[in-house]
């Protein structure tokens, strides 16, 4: 059915009988603010934040450290969906087709070819890779609510691949037995390799955002006309967004298939979607790197509900109803509002107002 | 005429269904000239200037710049060829501030996949140079979101130039703009076409903006040009009058028509 679904948004993508229509790039990720590297403040704030991250493993028990690792998987997992979303306006629903596909890469590497971890975590990133440069391919042809369909039945024919190719993926009894090499078995040392790989991660996503193709990606999502006017393809520069968001969410799944230390077909099921797009809106799409901060929320609640409730998703989803009326751009958007409203103002203060740089008073 | 045409068109036309937008319009431009182009709403004005710029495939007919011809283009092959353009609603990038916004121009400049520069200091001061030509230096850091309309199509113009263009298309330059700022904007245009030898083609609404600064200027209706030459030349072609004042047949009627009751 999903591959219906993809044949006809890659055929007519506009449906049999309706003509094609021009869809703006309007996203709801629409920055209205521009985006600033951080002030070296917050550069501070988050180098003690990282600190105090790679300190838990003096506190916390092996549990804790595993929950912990899910958490920066789902930190690195958010935050390549945030890059293609926010960075680049382009709106997926099926953002598990690569974690998951990153996450089978590692487990066949390690399954079919007995090869140790390290080549298991290069392998993931690469299949993400491959599986966004041949998504992406069909998928930047398309803007607006057909990329999205079109990403979400990439992501339902890759599940159903993994769940039906019952000899290469062991279809629904998944494949067991992926642990990491002797030197990163332990928790901690767990913990702090994904600690490291999460931080790497975030900050050249980040790096990418202000890099000069970060600028290209952005003009193409803020005024498609006027990018090609100036000489930026939209459909060259978005491709290429959508391979690396691909690369980054294929070495999270890569990581979550040694966390667990085994992987079935649902790490590439609409759910894992959802979280992914959850954790994004959470942290506030307009931002660049808010999801941090929904990965981080979003993940303690689902595993603390899991515990603490019988109706954990239930309240969850509660919850993420009240996150979203309570604040609108996410946290980190509607926080960094609160903080830099007063803090503009400061900075400004005794400046006269100029809106407009010429005599708009006279008249004929 | 003395220097080779910087663009030729030649026998355009383009249809949607049954209506023809363009009909075999020919004109032609050379370097550092000022040509507007006017004519109703819907005359077909923006049409030729989207097939021109690339961004409407051309139904018939061709566009030459620099002697080559540009039909099956893309906008940004074009703009490659050397020529900036405006756009009847301003399209900037919103989301960045005025320096940013030039400063994307330059970087799709770059070959390579500029993965690894940081682009806030890129071609800053270039950026900063093409601002300070149009005024809006002390703009820089300000969000283009901040900015009033009247700036936004400025900037639009410092986009455009950026790419030190030989032909520039400004697709209803001055609209939205107060009327001071309109006359300072094309005054301006036309010191920097004049200075850098730039051929600029124009369309606008506002005849004073027209006739202040166009060199030549050529009149379409419904698609076809009715009239071409010196703006005070066309000023007094009677098609051009009947075009923009009426024919004057229903009143004519109507008087006519009291004289019988009479």
């Amino acid at each position: 059915m999903f591959l219906v679904m993809a044949v006809v948004l890659v055929i007519r993508p506009w449906g049999f009988l309706g003509k094609p229509i021009q869809t703006g790039v309007t996203t709801i990720g629409e920055a209205t603010r521009p985006w600033r590297p951080w002030s070296s403040a917050t550069s501070i704030a988050v180098a003690a934040a990282i600190l105090v991250a790679a300190l838990l493993p003096v506190v916390l028990g092996s549990y804790g450290l595993s929950v912990g690792a899910q958490i920066l998987i789902a930190v690195v997992f958010a935050m390549s969906l945030q890059f293609q979303m926010s960075t680049g306006g382009l709106d997926s629903f099926g953002h598990a087709a690569y974690f998951g596909l990153g996450a089978y890469g590692a487990a066949m590497t390690v399954e079919w070819f007995d090869l140790p971890m390290e080549a298991a975590i290069l392998v993931g990133p690469l299949t993400g890779l491959l599986g966004a440069l041949i998504f992406g391919w069909f998928c930047v042809r398309l803007s607006g609510v057909y990329f999205a369909m079109l990403t979400l039945a990439f992501a339902q024919i890759t599940w159903s691949i993994a769940f039906q190719w019952v000899d290469v993926t062991g279809g629904d009894n998944g494949i067991l037995g992926v642990w990491p090499s002797d030197w990163a078995a332990s928790p901690a040392n767990f913990y702090w390799l994904t600690l490291a790989v999460a931080v790497v991660a975030v900050l050249a996503l980040r790096h990418l955002v202000f890099s000069p193709f970060g600028y290209r990606l952005r003009a193409v999502r803020d005024s498609t006309v006027r990018a090609e006017a100036v000489g930026i393809s939209r459909q060259r520069t978005q491709y290429v967004a959508f391979a690396i968001s691909g690369t980054a969410a294929g070495l999270a799944g890569a990581l979550f298939a040694f966390l667990k230390g085994s992987i079935f077909p649902d790490v590439l099921a609409i759910p894992t979607s959802i979280d992914a797009l959850v954790m994004v809106l959470l942290g506030g799409v307009a931002t660049v790197s808010g999801s941090v901060v929904g990965a981080i929320v979003y993940t303690m609640a689902s595993i603390w509900l899991m515990s603490a409730t019988d109706l954990s998703r239930l309240v969850l989803g509660g919850f993420i109803v009240f996150l979203v009326v309570a604040f609108p751009q996410g946290i980190v958007g509607s926080l960094s509002a609160f903080v830099s409203g007063p803090f503009e103002r400061w900075r400004t203060r005794g400046r006269a107002e100029r809106t407009v740089a010429l005599p708009a008073e006279g008249s004929r | 005429m003395s220097a080779a045409p910087l663009l030729e068109v030649e026998h355009l036309s383009k249809s949607y269904g049954g209506v023809h937008a363009v009909q075999d319009v020919s004109f032609s431009l050379v370097p550092g000239e000022m040509l507007a182009m006017i004519g109703p709403n819907g005359a077909g004005k923006s049409t030729c200037f989207n097939m021109v710029g690339g961004q409407i495939p051309a139904g018939s007919g061709r566009v030459r710049i620099d002697g080559r011809d540009v039909s099956g283009l893309s906008p940004r092959q074009i703009w490659r060829l050397g020529v900036g353009r405006t756009f009847q609603v301003a399209q900037v990038f919103k989301s960045m501030t005025v320096r940013e916004n030039v400063q994307s121009v330059f970087a799709s400049r770059e070959s390579g996949w500029g993965f690894f520069a940081r682009a806030g200091s890129a071609h800053r001061a270039e950026a900063e140079a093409v601002l300070g030509l149009i005024g809006m230096a002390d703009f820089a850091d300000r969000p283009c979101a901040d900015m009033a309309y009247g700036d936004v199509k400025r900037l639009e113009l410092a986009m455009a130039l950026a790419n030190d263009p030989k032909l520039l298309l400004m697709d209803e330059p001055a609209a939205g703009m107060a009327p001071l700022e309109r006359v300072e904007l094309m005054g301006l245009t036309a010191r920097i076409a004049k200075e850098r030898q730039i051929g600029v083609l124009f369309t606008e609404h506002d005849m004073d903006v027209v006739f202040a600064h166009a060199d030549r200027m050529m009149v379409l209706n419904r698609g076809q040009l009715i009239a071409e030459g010196k703006p005070e030349d066309v000023r007094q072609d009677p098609q051009v009058r009947a075009v923009y004042l009426g024919e004057g047949l229903v009143y004519d009627q109507a008087a006519a028509a009291r004289r019988a009751n009479a």
